[in-house]
């Protein structure tokens, strides 16, 4: 998790995100949840991503650190 | 049913029932790390296991066979069946030399000039046999005093029985992977994950792969990072899997790892060893 294939990756991912959702971040996490987990946020998850966007000086880098955190996370390294 | 239930049924019948119970009631987790007292007082304060597949043969360095002496050359007094390679059934004895050393005239080989001198200050404990003779059943057999794969290695068994010390590295360090079984040399296979053998490399700049936090990643960041990826694990264990013991023990090993960041690179860091711990 702490590749420069992964921080190249989800610096990629996250701006194909905002291009795709023209900016709205919040719609972003929700298309970021659909392509990577195959499914919808709960309110718990978004309520994470929105904390990661304010302490970000930069929020799209606290979107790539979140989006570093889903490919981190144990929803995607292990299907169920 | 869900896989995290059908982990937990596989494992029942390999575990003391009256534990189980007995834990449930009191609220112990069962993947516990620990320390826990031996059932008997220890003699000795520290052991370290080498367990070297595909190192040289104990026949070419300590286990001289004057049997194999005897029929140098000649067929074997009986047929090898199974892996007597090109059907031949030629004795062969090991090629290097052998001298008498220290006061217990242990004979070991010359390949071992250092090891012969501190002879009398080893046990030799020589009356393990086994009856496989393939290179991986060989192995598990003495990981895992099993012939086959699906065991938990010995150093998993020790994590369970005696937890650990150290809350800032893994319980089980595996140096390496087993010569032809991989990483299921150190498995706990169907005790807990959480007493798997993580593997470290004798390599003082990254002894975990991709150990270090990446250059342009603050040290802030890389905190928020690692408190998300919990927080994400924990919704998904709460909302999904209440009872899956190995997803509670990925969640517990990525809080090991953001400790281990730091003592990872000290323990591998062999600068501040005595020049008598680097001449060995």
């Amino acid at each position: 998790m702490n590749s420069d294939l992964i921080m190249r990756t989800t610096k990629a991912f996250t701006a194909k995100m905002l291009e795709e959702t023209n900016n709205d971040r919040e719609k972003a996490v929700t298309l970021a949840f659909d392509q990577i987990y195959n499914r919808q946020p709960t309110e718990k998850e978004r309520q994470i991503a929105q904390n990661s966007m304010s302490m970000e000086a930069n929020p799209q880098e606290g979107l790539r650190l979140f989006v570093q955190a889903m490919f981190g996370a144990n929803n995607f390294l292990y299907s169920y | 049913m869900p896989r995290s239930d059908l982990a937990r049924w596989r494992r029942i019948p390999f575990c003391n029932l009256t534990d189980l119970y007995g834990a449930e009631l009191v609220g112990v987790r069962i993947s516990d790390l620990t320390p826990k007292k031996p059932n008997f007082a220890p003699k000795a304060q520290r052991v370290m296991f080498f367990y070297i597949g595909g190192g040289p043969s104990t026949i070419d360095m300590f286990d001289l066979k004057p049997t194999l002496v005897k029929y140098d050359g000649k067929p074997a007094p009986f047929e090898i069946k199974g892996r007597a390679l090109n059907e031949s059934q030629q004795v062969m004895a090991s090629p290097w030399k052998f001298s008498h050393c220290g006061e217990s005239g242990r004979q070991i080989s010359d390949l071992l000039p250092h090891f012969q001198k501190v002879v009398d200050k080893v046990t030799f404990l020589r009356s393990m046999t086994t009856d496989r003779i393939d290179h991986s059943t060989a192995q598990f057999t003495f990981v895992t005093d099993r012939g086959f794969t699906g065991f938990p290695a010995i150093g998993a068994w020790v994590s369970y029985a005696l937890g650990t010390e150290n809350r800032n590295l893994p319980a089980y360090i595996a140096l390496g992977e087993g010569a032809t079984i991989g990483a299921r040399a150190h498995s706990s296979a169907w005790l807990p994950p959480i007493f798997n053998g993580n593997s470290m490399r004798a390599d003082p700049s990254a002894p975990i792969f991709d150990i270090k936090r990446p250059d342009n990643m603050s040290a802030e960041q890389q905190k928020r990072f690692l408190s998300m990826v919990s927080a994400l694990d924990h919704e998904q264990k709460t909302q999904c899997y209440p009872l899956d013991q190995d997803l509670e023990s990925r969640i517990a090993n990525y809080e090991l790892a953001a400790r281990m960041q730091l003592e990872a690179l000290k323990v591998a860091n062999f600068n501040q060893e005595s020049e008598a711990i680097k001449k060995l």
